[in-house]
């Protein structure tokens, strides 16, 4: 009965309704597709003015290191290439839901690092066409396009371009989620390239019991409390992310029983080059029984992702 | 009169709808500006909103033996952009206030720490809510 009022109306009296109609249209989908989340932040922090705690929190943001950084350790300490430790190029296959897509975008991320350390390129290749794969599942294959296929081609054999290349990717990538409401996915792919960065770092410290190795591991303890800050926002978002984050959680325990320690010193400040040494020390002391236990924790973690 | 203000109603939702967007890709390619390419990226690009009497917390952990890079920028018109990085004990190591606020300084750390960056703006007691970004890299 309303509907056939509405159309009966005069074109001139219509419109304004039609209009009106669009305008909450807009206003509606506008805030649902482009709502990004510093926006959704800005909208918390308004409404969380008086909650200092929460301020906090809100306003804080969890960079977690590059795991091509962390394993940059392995190349100056001519560590041996160790078979069998990473994903199966072809299981992205088996990845369903955008939960695991996600993830294991971010552990071929790490593979393909780990594969340019020692020039593998062969191998590099399979891993290029599971990343295609997952990325184009994901629906961020623009930022691993033809132009960036062609990049890798091109550098294939140049080890420091390609980890250029795929930083670069990987940070369009997090870019373009972060600004279309798909935060979650970027967090994911951080997470996932993380997690097999601490594998890899695992397998490496119980085979050769190399000390920097252990002590990076270590080191991990601080981007981990990150990890879980960044993921913490997902939690109720389905049982998935609470029992990832559950498991993280459980790893930090463990981190627990790393012992760190910190002075600082003064740094010294070279002004004309715009740099500055930071000459404070810092010292980790882990245990046998720990690597162990991390090294279980995490391949149980990361088995869950990549089966 | 009423066609009209819904136009410019429409318009103004419009314009916003897609302006926070293009002020986010616009900062980000001003503190692109500021990392040449021997800095490999950390693989993720940190924005977030700023309003007055508020600060941004970065916190983050800087690998031993390493040179990084940080670039800092925003949108906010009015004030400039202080970005300090202090230790986990809250001792101050670097602040760009101390240096014309300068929008990018190297970092080489001869042991690991984990560090808070604070970004902040001051210097304009009017002003305007925008957006600031951070850029770390490493030096490979």
């Amino acid at each position: 009965m309303r509907k056939m009022r509405i159309l009966k109306l005069p074109i001139t009296k219509g419109l304004p309704i039609f209009l009106v109609l669009i305008l909450s249209f807009v206003l509606f989908s506008g805030c649902k597709s482009s709502r990004n989340d510093t926006e959704k932040q800005s909208s918390d922090i308004e409404n969380l003015d008086t909650l200092s705690t929460i301020i906090k929190f809100e306003n804080a943001i969890f960079p977690i290191p590059s795991p091509w950084q962390v394993m940059n350790l392995i190349k100056t300490n001519n560590i041996d290439f160790i078979e069998n430790t990473l994903n199966t190029p072809d299981a992205y296959s088996r990845y369903n839901t955008s939960f695991k897509q996600a993830l294991n975008l971010g552990v071929y991320g790490t593979d393909m690092g780990y594969l340019n350390l020692y020039e593998k390129t062969q191998e590099s290749i399979k891993f290029l066409n599971s990343i295609k794969k997952l990325s184009e599942q994901l629906g961020i294959d623009q930022q691993f396009d033809n132009k960036f296929f062609n990049r890798i081609e091109n550098n294939i054999n140049t080890q420091d371009s390609l980890i250029r290349i795929f930083a670069s990717a990987y940070s369009d990538a997090d870019f373009y989620l972060k600004t279309n409401e798909r935060d979650d996915i970027g967090a994911l792919i951080i997470t996932g390239g993380w997690i097999e960065s601490l594998y890899i770092l695992c397998k490496i410290a119980i085979q050769t019991n190399n000390r920097e190795i252990i002590n990076r591991i270590g080191e991990q303890k601080h981007p981990l409390d990150n990890l879980i800050d960044l993921l913490t926002p997902y939690y109720y978002r389905s049982e998935l992310y609470s029992s990832l984050i559950d498991e993280l959680i459980d790893i930090a325990y463990e981190f627990d029983g790393v012992i760190y320690s910190y002075s600082y010193k003064d740094p010294i400040v070279d002004q004309a080059n715009k740099l500055i040494t930071i000459n404070s020390t810092s010292r980790v002391v882990m245990s046998e029984y720990h690597i162990q236990i991390i090294d279980k924790k995490i391949e149980t973690l990361r088995k869950q992702i990549v089966e | 009169m009423y066609l009209r203000t819904l136009f410019i109603l429409c318009f103004i939702v419009l314009g916003n709808t897609f302006t926070s967007k293009g002020q986010i890709e616009r900062i980000k390619r001003s503190c692109e500006l500021n990392f040449p390419s021997e800095f490999i990226s950390d693989g993720q690009d940190y924005f977030a909103a700023l309003k007055p009497d508020q600060k941004i917390e970065f916190r983050t952990t800087f690998f031993s033996d390493n040179t990084y890079r940080i670039s800092a920028c925003s949108t906010v018109k009015k004030g400039k952009i202080v970005f300090s990085v202090y230790d986990t004990d809250k001792n101050l190591l670097f602040t760009n206030e101390s240096f014309d606020y300068t929008p990018y300084w190297n970092f080489t750390f001869k042991s690991t720490v984990t560090c808070t960056i604070q970004v902040d703006v001051v210097g304009n007691s009017s002003f305007t809510p925008g957006y600031v970004m951070l850029l770390i890299g490493y030096k490979q």
